[in-house]
């Protein structure tokens, strides 16, 4: 137990250091500001102007956001949820591969990064749109008769934010699979339990850290997320992210903006808050 | 205009001015609406490094100018946004001394309303927002934003993501003046905008042109600016004026208040004015050139695109609408998410 | 009770296993014995169902059971790394296979508490495996596996994680339980010493085959190959003509040259040449010159201390190197230097003759042994 509740030396707060002033100067200082702006009222032109207000916070509770709140959360969620269910076998069938597989497989997950996400997107909409990759197969193949609407749809929005965060839900699980040491797989088997019972009995538990970074690094940006619904849902489709850009870029109004923030930030604290509690119980 | 995302302005515009070189000129101006040929001119010229920093929005734009004082030399206001920021005191009179050029700028384009003396503002481009059809697929004559939203076209049809723009074409389609934002107009415009949207299957206005060009829709209300560039690529892609009202935008130059290299900034305006460089924006962005002597210079052509030279059209210039702005987001917000 | 039919396995080019077949008897105590990659972990493993053979079967209780998954198998193993659950209590990880069977609470509870008492971990059922001693996760395991009650409960290396004293403790902990539960249980270790004192019977594998199978006794005794009586205490081999065999006792020549005497009824009849094996601890050790059958005249290389006896290495005339024991009372036993002339003898009825194979088969005979008779 040596070491364990002792406090940093002089030494460690000097590594310390430069990530403390980056989480100053990138994460407290920009939340902080938001904090304020979303307390304050704006002028004309839509400069902000330091008088205080909770016209605001009254604003995000009414109906019309919430509604967008929760379309947002459900938009993010079956992303998270699609991501999870494609996202585990992959990293896991990745994490049990022999090590130079291992390494050419990881790869392939991470080359898309190479490239700008806008990038990406537009070639998806290449792909999907309607003299498009896609229609071009499936009536070669004889599968569809005249062309069918994949772009500018829900499903595109979908496929293209979880194409966006797949990967960001692949590395952490499979950071934690390959922790897994397959002699636990194997006595489990040899226990008893069939690959059902070893999946929720040992694979899941053990792998649950990779999934709950996955679960957070997936469905967080998703929310927050407005290119893809932008560009491959047409901005039909209004998610949290768009009202939020608009706040800033069209309306003038950087406090409801930074209110919407503020709220969003605090639902996310809550929630988080909650999960955590829970982990600690169980 | 906006042809880019405003993703990558956000992206980009957060890191970029902290780290670039502030000297030289800082350029301010929407994403692909200045040719590089006409910055590498200057710079060769004068020898003056030109930072392009771009936005996608006029309120983008205003926002980062009373973000970051003193940051730009020239900016690129449209008509109505250069009308508040005179207003708010924002903008530099012009030296009109410095400016040899002038006089190349069509008559038309003096003394408007929003600048009435000319003592700020210098006229970029113009153009107007109207309806392309492609004609290989829409037989039926279109005239009016009434003949666009209608339920045959359901799922056919692009317009601007701008919100500004979507409620005058409805206050003009119920022959209300467009510039009047207040509450009893927006409540008239509501229902007729609920149900316009449901037709619409694609907001963009960065590049409205792409899915016209992709075939996923078949008609649009755009920028004059892209369905130039439609009429370009293939005839069939027509631009017709609304027979409502037409918002005629004029994109303009101008020096703001907290600019450190104000003599740079007009030698840069003076030199776009030159018919031989304004020739060169045209070229690659055909909208209207409000430059009487570098519309000599264009090819009959180029004078022939109906998108870029349309005739006639009740044209119509925005005026700002000041807090109005966030009511008419609200509104859209409103009627977007119950969809 | 459970056996392996023509049981082969690859690994790639590797061949892990060679037509192996071997069973296990009811109630026995086997030991799977060979050095590291001789196959006695994969035949492990096919028996616990957690490799499949590539050609062959396995009988558990003379049902084929070749094609029965590892969770369908009524046969439990002690991991070599014991492969806790490291999100588990103690008591979880034992009770885990009971749940798996579908063992209501209240009877697992029972019989956890009955495991935890035999392996004597009272008080430690709600401990996570990481705040455990090597010794005790050792026994966590053994309880997870017996409290299934299973048919054949394997074994493998379970004793090399712990250290020197704690691993003779368990082993007579094994015996206990073995005799205790009645099981039937295979264990796989590369320490010959482990089975020798533990085993009903030891299999020594070598090259993904079988070499030998029998008792402690029969193994070390009568080693029926070179390997046998090499891997299993240690054995001085040679290579040697049969010179001639007449009135009972058989002349053999070692390629080195020297003149052995042996029972003749030990060499197969009409053998040109065998092996012959030498246990260190049937030479005997003089420092004055003798003569006789089986005397040789050699000097000292080494000599090593152990305690109970003394380990001499010595050279003969015509460049053999011998390993001698010389145990009995340590006072009285003369300990030669390095350099010093001595003469090794053995009792003609000591010597083991092996049936000849090729050099390239024999495991660098002569040479020093790895396993250290003390």
């Amino acid at each position: 137990m040596s070491g364990r509740g002792q406090r940093p030396g002089a030494g460690a707060w000097l590594l310390l250091f430069p990530l403390l002033l980056w989480s100053l100067a990138f994460i407290v200082a920009p939340t902080a500001i938001l904090v304020v702006y979303a307390f304050c009222q704006r002028d004309e032109i839509g400069r902000v102007v330091f008088s205080f207000t909770l016209e605001n916070f009254q604003r995000v509770l009414d109906p019309v956001f919430l509604r967008i709140f929760g379309r947002s959360t459900a938009y993010a969620a079956l992303t998270t949820a699609i991501c999870l269910l494609a996202g585990f076998p992959a990293a896991w069938h990745i994490a049990r591969s022999q090590p130079r597989t291992r390494n050419r497989l990881i790869m392939l997950v991470m080359i898309p990064f190479w490239t700008s996400f806008l990038i990406r997107t537009y070639a998806w909409m290449t792909i999907l749109k309607q003299g498009g990759l896609l229609n071009g197969l499936l009536s070669y193949l004889g599968v569809i008769g005249s062309p069918v609407e994949f772009l500018y749809t829900p499903g595109a929005v979908i496929l293209g934010l979880v194409y966006a965060y797949l990967p960001f839900m692949i590395l952490p699980i499979y950071a934690s699979a390959e922790k897994v040491d397959q002699a636990l797989i194997e006595a489990a088997h040899d226990l008893g339990a069939g690959p059902l019972r070893v999946f929720t009995t040992v694979i899941i538990p053990l792998t649950r850290p990779g999934i709950a970074a996955g679960i957070l690094l997936v469905f967080v940006p998703a929310v927050g997320m407005f290119a893809v619904t932008d560009l491959m849902g047409g901005a039909r489709v209004m998610l949290i992210g768009n009202v939020i850009e608009n706040q800033f870029l069209a309306a003038r109004n950087w406090p409801f903006g930074a209110a919407l923030g503020v709220a969003f930030l605090g639902m996310f604290a809550v929630v988080y808050a909650l999960l955590a509690r829970r982990a600690k119980a169980a | 205009m906006n042809m880019r995302l405003p993703v990558v302005l956000l992206a980009l515009a957060s890191s970029l001015p902290a780290l670039q070189a502030r000297e030289g000129l800082n350029l301010f101006a929407w994403s692909e609406y200045v040719p590089q040929k006409v910055l590498d001119g200057f710079t060769a010229e004068t020898g003056i490094e030109v930072n392009y920093e771009t936005f996608s929005s006029n309120e983008e734009m205003v926002s980062k100018l009373v973000a970051g004082d003193g940051d730009y030399d020239v900016i690129q206001p449209s008509d109505y946004t250069a009308e508040a920021l005179i207003k708010q005191g924002l903008l530099a009179p012009l030296d009109l001394a410095a400016l040899h050029n002038l006089g190349n700028i069509d008559p038309a384009y003096r003394h408007l309303p929003y600048d009435p003396e000319d003592r700020y503002t210098v006229p970029y481009m113009s153009g107007t927002v109207g309806i392309v059809v492609n004609t290989a697929v829409v037989h039926t004559r279109i005239r009016s934003f009434g003949d666009v939203f209608q339920p045959r076209f359901s799922g056919r049809i692009v317009v601007l993501n701008d919100n500004r723009e979507i409620v005058s074409w409805a206050l003009a389609y119920l022959g209300l003046p467009t510039n009047e934002i207040n509450a009893k107009s927006l409540a008239a415009a509501r229902p007729v905008i609920t149900r316009w949207l449901k037709y619409v299957k694609v907001f963009d206005s960065d590049s409205p042109k792409t899915p016209l060009l992709n075939g996923d829709v078949d008609i649009g209300v755009v920028w004059s600016g892209e369905a130039a560039i439609l009429w370009n690529q293939d005839h069939k892609f027509r631009y017709i004026l609304p027979s409502e009202s037409v918002h005629r935008f004029i994109d303009l130059l101008a020096v703001p208040v907290g600019s450190r290299h104000r003599a740079a900034a007009h030698r840069f305006i003076d030199y776009v004015l030159r018919p031989e460089v304004s020739k060169l924006i045209s070229d690659e962005f055909p909208y209207t050139n409000p430059n009487g002597a570098a519309r000599r210079l264009l090819s009959p052509a180029q004078l022939a695109n109906p998108a870029s030279y349309p005739k006639g059209g009740n044209l119509e210039t925005f005026r700002d609408v000041g807090r109005a702005a966030s009511d008419i987001d609200q509104l859209m917000t409103d009627i977007k998410s119950a969809q | 009770m459970i056996e392996a039919r023509e049981v082969t396995k690859h690994f790639g080019a590797f061949k892990a296993l060679d037509g192996v077949s071997l069973e296990a008897r009811k109630g026995e105590f086997l030991t799977l014995l060979g050095p590291s990659g001789c196959g006695k972990t994969t035949l492990l493993r096919i028996f616990a169902g957690l490799e499949p053979p590539d050609s062959g079967s396995v009988l558990l209780e003379g049902a084929d059971v070749t094609s029965v998954p590892a969770y369908r198998r009524d046969v439990n193993q002690v991991f070599q790394s014991y492969a806790l659950f490291p999100h588990l209590s103690v008591a979880d990880n034992i009770g885990f296979g009971l749940k798996m069977r579908g063992i209501r609470s209240r009877e697992r509870q029972a019989r956890v508490a009955e495991a935890v008492a035999a392996v004597a971990l009272g008080g430690m059922e709600d401990r996570r495996p990481h705040q455990l001693s090597g010794g005790q996760r050792q026994r966590v395991a053994v309880a997870r596996a017996i409290v299934c009650q299973p048919k054949v409960l394997l074994l493998d290396e379970p004793l090399s994680a712990l250290d020197a004293r704690l691993r003779v403790g368990m082993q007579d902990e094994f015996r206990r339980l073995h005799r205790k539960l009645g099981l039937t249980m295979i264990y796989v270790t590369h320490d010959q010493q482990e089975a020798l004192s533990m085993s009903d019977r030891i299999a020594i594998l070598n090259a993904g085959r079988i070499e030998q199978v029998g008792s402690p006794q029969e193994i070390y005794n009568k080693p029926s190959t070179a390997f046998a009586a090499d891997f299993v205490g240690h054995a001085n081999l040679a290579e040697a003509e049969v010179l001639s065999v007449a009135d009972g006792a058989a002349v053999l020549r070692t390629k080195e040259g020297i003149r052995i005497t042996a029972p003749a009824s030990r060499v197969p009849a009409g053998a040109a040449a065998v092996i012959v094996s030498l246990r260190p601890e049937d030479l005997t050790l003089a420092t004055e010159a003798q003569t006789g059958p089986n005397a040789f005249a050699a000097v000292v290389l080494e000599c090593a201390f152990h305690g109970a006896a003394d380990r001499v290495i010595a050279v003969t005339e015509g460049g053999t190197r011998l390993v001698i024991i010389a145990a009995g009372p340590g006072a009285r036993r003369a300990v030669p230097g390095p350099g010093e002339r001595i003469t090794c003898s053995i009792r003609p009825e000591d010597v083991v003759i092996l049936p000849f194979q090729p050099a390239g088969r024999l495991r660098s005979p002569l040479s020093e042994s790895q396993s250290a008779i003390l």
